[in-house]
C-alpha cells in the first residue's frame, strides 16, 4: 500500500487528491451532489457505480472541463477547482476520456512526443532563433517518446497512422498519450471498455506497472474482474452520491452496493453494464 | 510538415531569383510582384488556417492596415523604408492582437462571421474617416522606397524585395512549426479537446498564431502600397480574404508549398484573364468552384496524389 | 417627438420585416443543411433584377413580378445547391464555405456583366400616394411591402409546421441520420430547403428593390444584414430571425435618426450588433445553448 502523502510541517498528511463536497447541477438535475474522497499516493482507486451514477461528470470536474457548483478539488494541498483543462494537466493530472481521443493523423509516435506538452514551456522566440535549448528539448521529448512506446509495448507500431490502429491498441495509445508528460496522477476513463477478456488482462499488468512507475491511478471501470482485480481501494456511486468506500473485499459484501448493482458480481460477465 | 529535400529546396530558391530573367516584359514581373505579395499574405494565413485550423474571413483588414499605416507614415511623418515597413507590420500585428484576443475563443462559424464583422468595420471606418484617410479619394504619392543610394522603383526591385519578404515568412513558419511550438499548433488542429487535456493552453497558441500572421499581411499591404502609390478603402475589400483564403485552401492548407502553389495560380489567373475583360471575375468565380468541387486535395493533389498523410509528420 | 420616434418606429419594422425574409432564408439553410451560404445576398440581388425585368422591361404586374420571383429565385437555389454545395457533401465544412464565396462571386460579377453597373429603379404609379396614419406618413409602397412580408412569414409559418416538407425540415433539423433512418428523403429535402431559403432571398430583393435602387453590389450589404439578424436570433432560430429582423430594422432607423452622423454609420449598426452578440452571447439573444 502506497504511503499516505506528503507531511506538512505541522504534522497532518495531504492526500494526493482530495475531492471534497465536489456537486455540479445541470439545470435540475443533480449529476454529483456532495462527493467526497481521496486518493493517497501510490494507489490504484476505481471509481465505481451504474450507469448514470456520475462518474466520468467527476472526471471532467476534476479535470477542469466541467465547473462544479459547490465543493472543492485539492491537488497535493492546492487548489484544482476553477482552473481550466490545460493548467490541471500542467499540475500533473491528466485524463483519458470515455470515448477514444486520439491525434488521429498523427503516427504513435507523433502522438506521444505531443502528449508531452504538460511538461513543456515552448517558448515562441526560441523555437524562432533555434536555440540550443530548443534542440536539446526536441531531443528529449523524441526519447521519452520512445521510453513510453517501450513501456506499453508499442514500439513496433510507432509509424502507424493513429486511425490505422485496431480499437484495443487505440486505447492502449490514449494511455500512453496520457502518460507521456509524466503526470503524477492518472485518471483512466473506462479502459476496458470493449476489450476482449485477454485485452483486460493485459490491461491490468499495465495499470500496475504504471503504478510501479511512481503513478497513483484513479479509474472509472464498470468492468467488475478488472476493478476487483487491480484497485486498492473503491469508491462507489450512486445517482450523483457516494454509497460506500472501501478495500474491494468489504464492497464486494456491502449490502447497498448490491442492491445498488442489483446482481453484479465478478462472476456475472452478462451484467457487464454500459458498453460505450 | 513533409521536408523537402534540401536539393528541391536548392532548385526553388534559385528558380525563384532566376525567374524575372526568364519571363519577358514588365508586366510579366508585375503578375510576380503580385504572386509574391499574395503568397506573403497566404502565408500568414496559413499559420491559422492550415496549422490551427480556425478560418478566419477577415485578412483584408490586415492587408489594409498595412498599406494605410505606410501610406500615413510616409505622407505625413516621411518615415523611410524599411522603418515604416517595420512600424506597419507591428501595427498590424497590434491589431491583430486586439481582434485576435475577444474572437479566437469562438470557434467554426462563428469565428469566421466575427472576423468578418470586425473586417467590414474597419474598411467603413476606412470609408468615412475621411479626416484622416480621405475615405474614398484615398491616399495618393506614397513614395518608392530608398534605401541609401538606391531607390526601388521598377517591378524587378520590388519582386526582389518581396521575395526577401516571402522568404523570412518561410523562415518563421518552417522554425515555428520544427519545433514543440510547432507540436502545440498541431495538437490544435488535430484535436482541440484533447490537445488541452495534455497541456496546450490552446487560446495562447491561437493567439499568437493568428497575430505573427497579421504581421506578415500587414508587411503585404505596407509593400503593396508603396509599390502601387495609391490607397483607398479597396484594399480592405472582401475579394482579397476570398482570394488568400481560396490561394491556401485550393493550394493545400498546412503546407508551404501548397500555399505558394495556390498564391501563383490564383494570381495568375485573374490576371491573365483580364484578356476577357469584362467576364474575368465570372470565369474566375466560376474557376473557384470547379477547383473545389474537382479537386478535393488542393492543387497539389494533382501532381502529388496521397501527400496528405505524409504532410502530418510531426518534427523531431 | 413621439411622431418622429413612431415614425422611426414605423420605417424601421417595414424594412425589419425584409431584413427578416432575407435572415429566415439564411438560417433555414444553416438550421437544416448546416452550410453558410456566403452567396445568399446574390440571391437577393438576382431576386431584385428579376422582379426589375419582369416589372419594368415587360411590363408585368409587380405583384405577379413577385411571385414570378418566387419560383426563379427558387430554381436557381435548388440549381446551386445541387451543383455547388451537394457534391462537397462530406468534406471539410471549410470547402463548403469557399465554394458559395465563389458562387457569390460568380454571380455578383455575372450581374455586373449582363444588367452594368447602372442603377435600375422599379418606379410604381401608385407607390408613392402617402397615407397618414396617427401622425405617421407611410407610402402606400411601404405599406404594401409591409403586408407582403407579414403575408409570407405566416405562410411559411404554417409551412414549417404544418406540411408534410415542414415537417420533413424540421426532422432533418433536429436528427438527420435518424430522419434518414425513417425515410425521410434528406437530399431532396436540401434541395428544397436551400430553394425556399433563395426563394425569401428573392423575393426580398424585390420587395426592398422597389423601395430603393438596385445594381449588383447590393447583395454584400444585404448579407451582412442577414448574417446580424441570424446571429441575434440565434442560427438555426426561424421565430428569432424574424424578431431579429424587426430589431434590426427599428434600431438602425432609431440610430440614423438620433446619433450625430447617424446615417454614414447605420451599416455599422448591423455589424456592430453582430460583433456584440458573437463577443456576448453566441447563441443568440433568443436561442439557447446547443
Amino acid at each position: 500500500m502506497g504511503s499516505g502523502g506528503r507531511a506538512l510541517p505541522h504534522g497532518a498528511s495531504v492526500s494526493l487528491l482530495e475531492v471534497e463536497e465536489l456537486s455540479v447541477r445541470f439545470g435540475g438535475l443533480v449529476a454529483v451532489n456532495r462527493v467526497s474522497f481521496a486518493v493517497e499516493e501510490g494507489t490504484i482507486v476505481g471509481l465505481i457505480g451504474p450507469n448514470g451514477a456520475g462518474k466520468t461528470t467527476c472526471f471532467g470536474l476534476v479535470t477542469g472541463f466541467l465547473a462544479p457548483t459547490s465543493g472543492q478539488v485539492r491537488f497535493r494541498g492546492r487548489p484544482l477547482t476553477g482552473l481550466p483543462p490545460h493548467a490541471i494537466a500542467r499540475e500533473g493530472v491528466v485524463r483519458t476520456f470515455q470515448k477514444t481521443s486520439l491525434f488521429p493523423r498523427l503516427t504513435v509516435q507523433d502522438n506521444i512526443m505531443i502528449g508531452q506538452q504538460a511538461r513543456l514551456r515552448p517558448r515562441v522566440w526560441a523555437a524562432l532563433a533555434r536555440t540550443h535549448t530548443q534542440q536539446l528539448e526536441l531531443r528529449a521529448v523524441r526519447e521519452r517518446a520512445s521510453e513510453v512506446l517501450e513501456l506499453m509495448a508499442m514500439s513496433g507500431v510507432r509509424e502507424v497512422p493513429a486511425r490505422a490502429l485496431s480499437y484495443g491498441e487505440q486505447r492502449h495509445l490514449a494511455i500512453a498519450i496520457a502518460l507521456a508528460s509524466r503526470p503524477a496522477l492518472l485518471l483512466l476513463d473506462e479502459p476496458a471498455a470493449g476489450l476482449t477478456p485477454a485485452e483486460s488482462r493485459r490491461l491490468m499488468d499495465l495499470i500496475r506497472r504504471i503504478r510501479g512507475s511512481g503513478v497513483t491511478v484513479l479509474l472509472v471501470e464498470h468492468d467488475m474482474k478488472v476493478v476487483m482485480g487491480v484497485c486498492d481501494r473503491l469508491v462507489v456511486l450512486d445517482h450523483g452520491q457516494k454509497i460506500a468506500e472501501g478495500p474491494p473485499a468489504a464492497i464486494r459484501q456491502d449490502p447497498e452496493v448490491i442492491r445498488v448493482y442489483l446482481g453484479v458480481s465478478p462472476a456475472s460477465e452478462a451484467a457487464r453494464a454500459g458498453r460505450p | 510538415m513533409a521536408r523537402v529535400p534540401t536539393r528541391v529546396e536548392a532548385v526553388v530558391i534559385l528558380g525563384a531569383i532566376a525567374l524575372p530573367w526568364v519571363l519577358p516584359g514588365p508586366y510579366h514581373r508585375h503578375v510576380l510582384v503580385l504572386a509574391g505579395l499574395f503568397t506573403l499574405m497566404a502565408l500568414g494565413f496559413d499559420l491559422v488556417l492550415g496549422y490551427l485550423g480556425e478560418l478566419s474571413l477577415g485578412h483584408a483588414a490586415f492587408f489594409g492596415i498595412g498599406a494605410y499605416s505606410t501610406a500615413l507614415l510616409t505622407r505625413h511623418l516621411g518615415v523611410p523604408f524599411p522603418v515604416d515597413l517595420g512600424l506597419a507590420a507591428l501595427l498590424t500585428g497590434i491589431f491583430g492582437f486586439l481582434i485576435g484576443a475577444p474572437s479566437l475563443r469562438l470557434k467554426g462559424p462563428y469565428f469566421a462571421i466575427v472576423t468578418f464583422g470586425f473586417a467590414e468595420i474597419l474598411r467603413l471606418v476606412a470609408l468615412n474617416w475621411t479626416s484622416v484617410t480621405r475615405g474614398p479619394m484615398g491616399l495618393p504619392d506614397i513614395p518608392h522606397p530608398r534605401l541609401g543610394p538606391w531607390t526601388l522603383a521598377s517591378e524587378l526591385d520590388y519582386y526582389y524585395l518581396v521575395l526577401v519578404l516571402v522568404g523570412v515568412a518561410v523562415l518563421v513558419t518552417r522554425r515555428l512549426l520544427d519545433s514543440t511550438v510547432g507540436h502545440a499548433f498541431l495538437a490544435i488542429r488535430e484535436n482541440e479537446e484533447l490537445a488541452a487535456a495534455t497541456g496546450v493552453p490552446t487560446f495562447r497558441y491561437k493567439l499568437i498564431a493568428f497575430v505573427i500572421g497579421t504581421t506578415f499581411t500587414g508587411a503585404a499591404g505596407s509593400v503593396y502600397a508603396r509599390y502601387v502609390h495609391f490607397v483607398d478603402p479597396t484594399a480592405l475589400s472582401f475579394y482579397y480574404t476570398v482570394t488568400v483564403v481560396s490561394m491556401v485552401i485550393v493550394g493545400g492548407q498546412g503546407s508551404v508549398a501548397g500555399t505558394v502553389l495556390g498564391a501563383l495560380v490564383f494570381t495568375l489567373i485573374p490576371e491573365y484573364l483580364r484578356v476577357a475583360e469584362r467576364a474575368r471575375l465570372v470565369i474566375f468565380g466560376a474557376f473557384l468552384v470547379l477547383a473545389i468541387v474537382f479537386l478535393p486535395e488542393g492543387v497539389r493533389g494533382l501532381w502529388r496524389p496521397g501527400t496528405a498523410a505524409r504532410r502530418e509528420r510531426v518534427p523531431a | 417627438m413621439i411622431a418622429l420616434v413612431l415614425q422611426q418606429v414605423v420605417n424601421g419594422i417595414t424594412i425589419g420585416v425584409v431584413y427578416a425574409l432575407i435572415a429566415v432564408g439564411l438560417t433555414l439553410v444553416f438550421g437544416i443543411l448546416d452550410v453558410i451560404n456566403f452567396a445568399h445576398g446574390e440571391f437577393y440581388m438576382l431576386g431584385a433584377f428579376l422582379t426589375y425585368s419582369l416589372a419594368v422591361r415587360l411590363g408585368l404586374d409587380y405583384f405577379v413580378a413577385l411571385g414570378l420571383t418566387v419560383l426563379g429565385s427558387a430554381a436557381a437555389g435548388w440549381l446551386a445547391e445541387r451543383f455547388t454545395v451537394r457534391p462537397l457533401e462530406g468534406r471539410h465544412r471549410f470547402t463548403v464555405v469557399l465554394s458559395t464565396l465563389g458562387l457569390s462571386i460568380f454571380l455578383q460579377n455575372g450581374a455586373l456583366l449582363w444588367w452594368g453597373p447602372d442603377p435600375r429603379e422599379i418606379d410604381l404609379s401608385w407607390g408613392a400616394r402617402p397615407l397618414i396614419v396617427g401622425g405617421v406618413v407611410i407610402t402606400l409602397l411601404r405599406l404594401a411591402v409591409l403586408a407582403t412580408g407579414v403575408a409570407i412569414i405566416l405562410a411559411l409559418t404554417w409551412f414549417i409546421r404544418r406540411s408534410i416538407w415542414g415537417m420533413a425540415m424540421r426532422a432533418v433539423a433536429g436528427n438527420r441520420d435518424a430522419a434518414a433512418l425513417i425515410g425521410v428523403p434528406v437530399q431532396r429535402v436540401y434541395g428544397i430547403t436551400f430553394a425556399l431559403g433563395t426563394a425569401l432571398a428573392g423575393v426580398a430583393g424585390g420587395l426592398l428593390g422597389a423601395m430603393f435602387t438596385i445594381e449588383p453590389s447590393m447583395g454584400e450589404w444585404a448579407v451582412v444584414k442577414a448574417f446580424s439578424v441570424v446571429i441575434m436570433g440565434g442560427m438555426g432560430n426561424v421565430p428569432g430571425a424574424v424578431l431579429g429582423g424587426i430589431v434590426l430594422g427599428v434600431a438602425e432607423n432609431l440610430g440614423a435618426g438620433f446619433l450625430p452622423g447617424g446615417t454614414s454609420y447605420k451599416d455599422g449598426i448591423g455589424y456592430a450588433i453582430l460583433i456584440l452578440v458573437l463577443l456576448y452571447r453566441p447563441q443568440g439573444l433568443f436561442g439557447r445553448r446547443a
